[in-house]
This record gives structure tokens, sequence and C-alpha cells, in this order.
């Protein structure tokens, strides 16, 4: 966190062209001093409800946003888009921390919309293939189609509470029946946002016809606004949840199973990554929805870890791309003899994305896989598919891209810069420094 | 929290003498490889990962200590760029991986005790929850120990640098299921299970080791065998012995492997057998010293085989097992010494053949370990018969202790008829499936990557199939359909007048209908809508 602090401060005095880099500072010393509290805070304001869920996705989001910049090197050096670019960069991030910080839904919701636009925008105008058209579409569609109905039954609470406050809402005035449709329609917004699984289709699109900043920011950030929604209305809904939790959890461990198999037959890189993190999600709904706590604190957990390493994973597929301009794994093959430099972060990225020992997500998994044991015995049979199916297409994305004979038609790349060592670096401090927060002790 | 006995203490020990004779012995080996500095770490993580797992009393960190494990053994073997390698990794890897998961769900079974520590777990005698974690541990240790379901990945795994099989074979991986096992000895107790599966090990592999080609492949396969005996002793109930076979192995077979990586290296990077001759001219004391580790594993007396792998036999011949499996453990022994001897008869005895040795003997970079291992390799059971040893009390007859001894004898006597060509053996289709350890290596790869192929229909049928088609494109499709319902309507052609005709007659008719009724209400809304 310290070395984070002094990060802020020296990137504040180097690039005092961007004033946008000052706005980080500040919520970086905001969150360094919050970040010290104890383990389950919550500051409740007039209009905002901050905890360590909240604290910790504002602190993802900027973080990741800093990435971004750095890691979208060859979109922002054109001079004509780039303030546009970085206009809508920092749109997002502003709608991003706005939705993560208050506890009225609607304003929630209202950014939860606006984060659309920017990532929108940035598909479209700086995605690499005429298919970011389709793609886009979908990206939009899949979500607007989600959350319409949310904002009517937003309506509908308001005319009967007269609040939009999550802290304040309580469903019990309402019929049975009632709040099981309106459970349904909050649900399945934030689903098809998180994704889940039969919903993900504009998942794996969006991120192959990405440039590589709006793959880290879906990946790290837009995906997990779903599941904070999730989160927030977990507690006024738990006793209806109790009835058609099954329903959520049997259809995470089917997608874990099913998007395994998928993965083993991909040769897209891009939209392995993107599967991969499909599978991930599937774990995490899995774990959120049996509303125990081990599963609510490994959700926690295993937000933040995938957040990081995916979007790393996504970053050192953009390296590839941008020198061998193909997204395709059989002609990245070789790389360790071409670009040697780039196989250890790939190796300790595409391990983290397997759960190795010293990463978060082995934390993470070992409490979803508590909760989900605890949930039902027999998920035991389940839940070794796939977990054993994420390693087998994740070594085999290491070994293919890595071994064997170069592609032969490839005779001049640059090697790995500066830059692109720290982009992959400062994502993987967190991931593997991470446990030595007081949260990794409950298990020892 | 860490935790040390005399098992930790002696076992860290052990590995870390190895751990350091093998770094001190690749100073030579490889030589002028840029990737030196990746090799040291990896050597030494895998270390570090070792000794978490030696450790600790809890099950989270005998995973990090496993997992990370499987991942280094994984970089260690892929650490030359080639086909043959890669495939060799990702069978490991994925091997280790089951025994990954398989311990993951043992951890959030045990929570069901209340705590990840595994120690108290010995005091609860019955309880379901202790046959599932048992099974699941059981099930974690013979991946990583390579017993028969999961074996293929040990002689595979070879094609890693010799320094490090040396260090995986005898130390370190193969060893930390043991080493599991022997933790949870008092929960597995007498365990028929995995009595049958590591008798059958030690067969398949024996068998196989006599008709293998490769030398590395042959020392690995020794040690699956050799491991196969250790687990034999565990299943039986006896841990120590079943320990302090595991440090005598350990220390011979580190032995092997160092020796065998200097014929290999200074026979320009060599390793099949046939040749490997002519050895004794070449490198007469490194010859020696592969001989004496040889001899150990054979069990010849007063060397350290000799003191846990007939006390083993013994244990074995006192217990009350069928004729069968007593038949299968003296043949895997005897088949034991056929290889070593079949070693020797191939890298010494036998004339010279193209490929000489072509190196001084006097490079003490690789002479010093050597030295180092041999002396400790022979005195190593002595010592530890000393220092460490319960006592046990067998009884058994005249005949069967003369049946042990004379194991060595039969081979001699084998050898003395058969001749010269008793070593000497062509390719068959039958040797190929002896030689593969009974198709093993094909049957946990091919057959599995055929599995995967459904992911491809789940492509087609889910993603690219049905969800597409209820999902994005079908909303598509809907949306251009009603759009441009209207736009048709506004199309003047035959069908929208005739269309609009009988609407209106509809209508009409219905107006009449009303009308007939002659209700005040209905003569109003006809008038509404004639107007309209």
């Amino acid at each position: 966190m310290i070395t984070l602090f002094f990060l802020s401060i020296s990137l504040f005095f180097l690039s005092s062209g961007w004033w946008y880099f000052g706005i980080f500072f500040f919520i970086f010393i905001f969150i360094f001093f919050f970040s010290m509290f104890p383990l389950n805070y919550e500051i409740i304001f007039s209009f905002c409800y901050l905890d360590t869920l909240s604290f910790s996705l504002i602190f993802l989001s900027i973080w990741l946003f800093y990435i971004m910049v750095l890691a979208s090197f060859f979109s922002i050096i054109e001079k004509i888009k780039r303030r546009v670019y970085l206009f809508l960069i920092n749109f997002l991030l502003f709608s991003l921390i706005i939705s993560f910080c208050t506890n009225n839904l609607f304003i929630f919701y209202f950014f939860f919309e606006c984060s659309l636009i920017p990532t929108l925008l940035i598909i479209m105008g700086w995605g690499f293939q005429p298919e970011r058209l389709q793609a886009s579409v979908y990206f939009l569609f899949y979500t607007l189609f989600g959350s319409l109905p949310l904002l009517l039954i937003l309506f509908i609470i308001y005319l009967y509470e007269g609040v939009f406050n999550f802290l304040i809402f309580n469903f019990l005035i309402f019929s049975n029946f009632e709040i099981f449709i309106f459970c349904f329609c909050i649900f399945i917004a934030f689903l098809i946002k998180i994704p889940i699984y039969l919903f993900h289709l504009w998942l794996p699109k969006a991120h192959v016809e990405a440039p590589v900043a709006g793959s880290i920011v879906l990946a790290g950030i837009l995906l997990k606004l779903g599941g904070y929604g999730i989160c927030r209305v977990i507690l006024i809904t738990e006793f209806i949840l109790h009835k058609i939790r099954f329903f959520i959890i049997s259809l995470s461990l089917v997608a874990i199973f099913y998007i395994g198999f998928q993965c083993c037959r991909l040769n897209d890189l891009k939209a392995l990554v993107a599967y991969s993190s499909v599978a991930h999600i599937g774990i995490v709904l899995g774990g959120l929805f049996t509303l125990f706590y081990w599963g609510y604190r490994g959700r926690l957990i295993i937000i933040i870890s995938h957040g990081i390493v995916s979007s790393g994973l996504f970053c050192v597929v953009n390296l590839y791309y941008e020198r061998i301009s193909r997204r395709s794994l059989f002609l990245n093959k070789g790389e360790f003899l071409l670009i040697p430099g780039l196989n250890l972060f790939i190796f300790l990225l595409l391990v983290a994305n397997i759960s190795a020992p010293p990463t978060i997500n082995l934390e993470s998994e070992i409490f979803l896989i508590f909760s989900l044991l605890g949930y039902r015995n027999f998920i035991i049979v389940f839940f070794p598919f796939g977990s054993f199916l994420g390693a087998v297409f994740t070594l085999y994305i290491y070994s293919f891209s890595q071994h064997g004979k170069n592609f032969s038609l490839i005779y001049s790349w640059l090697n790995v810069r500066s830059r692109e060592c720290h982009v992959l670096i400062s994502h993987l401090i967190p991931v593997n420094l991470l446990f030595i927060k007081r949260i990794s002790f409950l298990l020892f | 929290m860490f935790f040390f006995d005399w098992i930790r203490l002696s076992f860290s020990g052990i590995v870390l003498i190895i751990s350091s004779l093998v770094l001190f012995y690749r100073y030579s080996y490889i030589k002028g490889d840029p990737n030196q500095k990746k090799f040291i770490f990896l050597v030494f993580l895998f270390v570090v990962s070792m000794l978490l797992i030696i450790t600790s009393p809890n099950l989270i960190r005998i995973l990090l200590g496993w997992d990370g494990l499987g991942l280094v053994s994984y970089c260690l073997v892929v650490y030359y760029q080639n086909n043959k390698s890669a495939n060799a990794g990702i069978i490991t890897v994925l091997s280790n991986r089951i025994g990954d998961v398989a311990l993951l769900l043992a951890i959030s079974w045990i929570l069901n005790f209340g705590s990840c520590n595994f120690y108290y777990i010995t005091f609860i005698y019955s309880n379901c929850h202790l046959l599932v974690i048992f099974t699941l541990v059981i099930i974690a240790a013979i991946t990583k120990s390579a017993q028969i379901p999961f074996s293929a990945w040990l002689p595979a795994a070879i094609a890693a640098p010799t320094p490090v099989s040396s260090l995986v074979h005898s130390s370190t991986l193969v060893t930390a299921g043991v080493y599991l096992l022997i933790r949870f000895s008092r929960v597995i107790n007498i365990n028929y299970f995995l009595f049958l599966i590591s008798v059958l090990t030690i067969f398949i592999s024996g068998l196989g080791a006599n008709y293998e080609m490769d030398l590395k492949k042959v020392i690995a396969l020794s040690t699956l065998s050799q491991l196969g005996v250790i687990i034999i002793v565990l299943s039986l109930g006896i841990r120590e012995l079943a320990y302090f076979h595991l440090l005598g192995h350990a220390l011979f077979k580190s032995l092997l492997f160092l020796c065998a990586g200097f014929f290999i290296h200074s026979i320009t990077d060599c390793q099949d057998i046939r040749y490997l001759r002519s050895l004794w001219y070449g490198a007469p004391i490194i010859s020696i010293f592969f001989l004496a580790a040889r001899i150990s594993l054979c069990g010849f007396p007063f060397i350290t085989g000799f003191y846990t792998k007939d006390l083993i036999l013994e244990f074995f011949f006192i217990k009350n097992i069928n004729i069968f499996i007593l038949l299968l453990i003296y043949l895997s022994t005897i088949f034991t010494i056929i290889y070593s001897f079949r070693l020797v008869f191939f890298s010494f005895i036998r004339t010279l053949s193209f490929k000489v040795i072509l190196r001084k003997n006097d490079d003490s970079e690789i002479f010093f370990p050597i030295i180092f291992l041999f002396f400790i390799s022979v005195s190593g059971g002595r010592i530890i018969f000393w220092v460490f040893f319960p006592n046990f009390f067998i009884y058994i007859s005249m005949f069967i202790k003369i049946f042990i001894i004379l194991r060595l004898a039969v081979v001699f006597i084998l050898i003395f008829i058969r001749n010269k060509s008793f070593f000497n053996i062509g390719y068959r289709k039958r040797i190929f499936f002896i030689r593969s350890i009974w198709n093993l290596p094909y049957i946990s790869s091919i057959f599995f990557t055929r599995i995967l192929f459904i992911g491809l229909n789940f492509i087609k049928i889910f993603d690219q199939g049905w969800l597409e088609y209820f999902g994005g494109q079908m909303g598509y499709k809907n949306l251009i359909k009603n759009s441009t319902l209207f736009d048709k309507l506004n199309i003047l052609d035959l069908k929208s007048y005739l269309f609009f005709i009988t609407f209106i007659l509809i209508l009409l008719i219905q107006l009449l209908y009303l009308n007939s009724l002659k209700l005040k209400h209905s003569v109003e809304v006809t008038r509404i809508v004639l107007y309209f």
C-alpha cells in the first residue's frame, strides 16, 4: 500500500501535463487512509456507503485505470484521438467510482448505465477488426435488455417506499409473488452484467474486439459492477434467495464444466482469456449465492484477484498481438525463443489464473470451495472437473504459445520495453503480495 | 507455525544436502547455458516448496508447497525448448494437478472438524468424514508418487535436465506423496487398496525397466518400483521402515542420476544404452560409483539398500498375503536385480562402440558432489540403522530367509544359463506394450485428449448454436421483422389492398351486428367509427 502511495505521488510529478493523474493522487491518499481500517468497516455519509467491498473495488478501478493508460500506448500515440480517448477513460472512471460509492440505488443504476457509453465508444473507436461493430452492439444490448426491468422495479419501489437508499429498503410490504418478480428483475440485470452462463455471449465478443484498454476495463471492473450490485441487494432479498439459489449455483457449476471443455478447443488467445473469466465468474456466483459468510468473503477476494489477473493476461496477449499482429494460438508458437522477456510474466499470470500458491486466487478458491461444499456435499463430484479443466486449458495456452516451432513468417519484432514490464509487474505485485492482508490468516 | 519432529528434521536435512549437491553439480552440467539463473531460481523454489510441505502441520500450507512443486516441476521439465519436453511437462503438471484438486477438496472437507490442522485427526478413529479425507489424500499422494493410474508422468519427466531428475526422483517431488502418506499413516493404517496399487506398480515398472533402452528412463522406472515398495510398506502400516527406505533410496537414487548425467553429458548428449559401451575404460571412478549405487539399490549386504530392503521383504513374508501377491513381489525384486545388471552389462562390459567418453575425469565440480553422495549413500543406511532404527521382531522360517537371499543367486543363474544373449532383446509388439509400462502413457494422454474433443461440440451447440439463436441473433431478426411490419402496410399492392378490404368488411359486419342489438350506446359507437 505504501509503495502504491509513493508510486502515485511520483506519477503526479512525472506527468504534470496529464491533469487526471492529479485526481488519482488524491483518491490514492483517500484510500490509503481508509484501507488502514480494520477488516470490516462501514462508512455511511448522507449520500454514500463505503465498506471493504466498495473500497477495494474503487481501489482496483483506480489501479487498473492507471495501468490502462500505460498499456494502451499505441492508442494514445495518435495525437488527434488521444484527447478523446483519455476523456472517455476518465469519464468511465468517474462513473465507476460514483456507482461504487453511492448508497442510492437509482444513482447506482444511472452510472451503471453511464459506464456503458465510454466502453462502447472505446470498443467501436479503437478496436481492430470490423467485427467490433457487432461486438459493441452485443455488449450494449445484452446489458440494456437486462437492466431496463431493473429501472421499472426501482420506480415501483420508490412509489411505495419513497427512498432509493438500499440501506432502508425492505420488501416486507409487498406480497410474496411481487417480491419474486422484483428479485427476478433485479438479479437478471446484474447477472447479465456479471455475466452468468447462457447470457455470456456478449463477453467474449466484446473482449476479442476491444482494444487493450477496453479489455482491461471489461475484465477488471465492469464485470465486477454486476457483482457489486448483487452484493448490495443480496441482504434485502436474502429470504427469497434461499428458494432460488439452487438454480444459480447449479447454472454456475454447469458453466465451469462446459466452459472448461470449450476452452480446450479454442484457438483464439483473447477469446480463451475471456472464456476463462466466464468460468471464474461461475465460481464467484456459486460461492456468493450459497449466502454464507465464507462465500461472501471469498467472492471479495476473487473479484480483486480475477480483476487483476485477467487484465494482466489481456495485457500480455495484447503485447503478443502488437508484435505478431495475430491472436491465433497456431501462429503464436515458440514465443519463448522470440520474446523471452515475456515468458516469466505470462507464466506467472497464467498460474495465478489457476490459483498457484502465493496468489490470492488460491485463497479465494479455498474460501469458495468451503462455502460450496458447505451448501451441498454433492458438489465434491462437480467441482474437481472445473478446477482441473481450468488447469488444462491454462497450461495449454502456455505450452502452445511458448514452446514448439516458430511461425516462420515472422521476421521482425520488438523486444520487451520497460513500460510493458512495468505494466505486467504492476499486475503481478498485488496478486502475489495481497495475501499478506489479514484476511488470509483466517485460514491458518 | 512450523513444526519439527525427527521425521521432519532428518528429511529436510536429506533434501537440503541433495539439493545443494545438485546445485553444485550443475556448474559443470549446464555450463554456458544463458538460462542458468532461471535454473537456480527454479531449483530454489522447488526446495522451498518441498520444505513447506515437510515442515507444516497444516493442510493448507501443504497445499501451498504441493501446488508449488507441481508448477515448478513443470517449469523444470520444460527447461529445454522442444516438443518432447513440452509434452512431458504437460503430462507431469496435469497429473500433479489431479493431486492438487484432491488435496483442495480434502482441505475443504477437513474443515468439518473445525480446522485445517491434521494432527488431531489421528485421534478420531471412526468417522464418515475421515473416510472421504483419507481417500482424497490417497489420491493426492498416488498422483505425486506416480502410482499406477498416474504413473505415466514419472518416466516422461526425464525430459528435464539430469540434475533436476536427480532431485525430483530422489528426495523432492515423488517423495512428497509418500511423505503425506507417512503423515496420514495412522489414519490409513492397513489399506488394501493402496497395497494392491503399489504391488502392481512395482511389478509393471520392474518389468518395463527390463526392456527399456533409455538410460534415464531405466533409472526412472526403478524409482517407480522403489516408490511402490515404500508405499507397500506404508499400506501395511509400518511407517518407520517406509521412511527409512525413503531416505536410503533418496541417497543412492540421486547418486545414480548424477552419474548417469555425467555419462550422458560426456558421450555427446546421448542416453541410449546401446551407445553407452565401455564406460569402464572412459570413466573408471564414476563407473564404480554408479555400480555401488546400483548394488545398493539391489540390496547388496551391508550397503544402504540392504538395511531397509531386506527388512521390508521379511516383513512382507511374515504377513498373511496370498501366493499370487507374494510371487509378484518376489518377481519384482528379481526384476530390480536383473535390470541393474542389464544396465551394467550394457554400459560397462561390452566392447567399444561409436561413441566414447570425450571428457576428462578430473572435473572437480562434477566430481565432488558425486564422491560426497557416494560416501553418504554407501554408509547412510548404516548410519540410519545406528541412529534411529526402532526394534523389529521378525519370526520367519529358515526357508523363507534363504528364499530372500536366494534372489541374487537366481539372477546369476539365469544370466549364466542364457549367457550373453540374455539381455539382447529385439523389437517386438509385446515388448513395446511392456516397455511403455502397459500403455499407461498412451492411456493417460491420447485417451483423454479424445474426451476434450467434446469441447468443440459444446461450442457448436451452445455458444455458436442455441445461445446465439435465442440470444443475439434471434433478437436481431425479430427486431428487423417487427420494425418492417408497418413499412409493409404502406406499400400499395394487391395483398395490402385485399387485407385492407377484408379488415373494413369485418368491421362493417361487426357494426351491423352491434346495430342489430339495438342498443343506444352501440349506435353512437357506429357513428363514431364511420365518422372516423
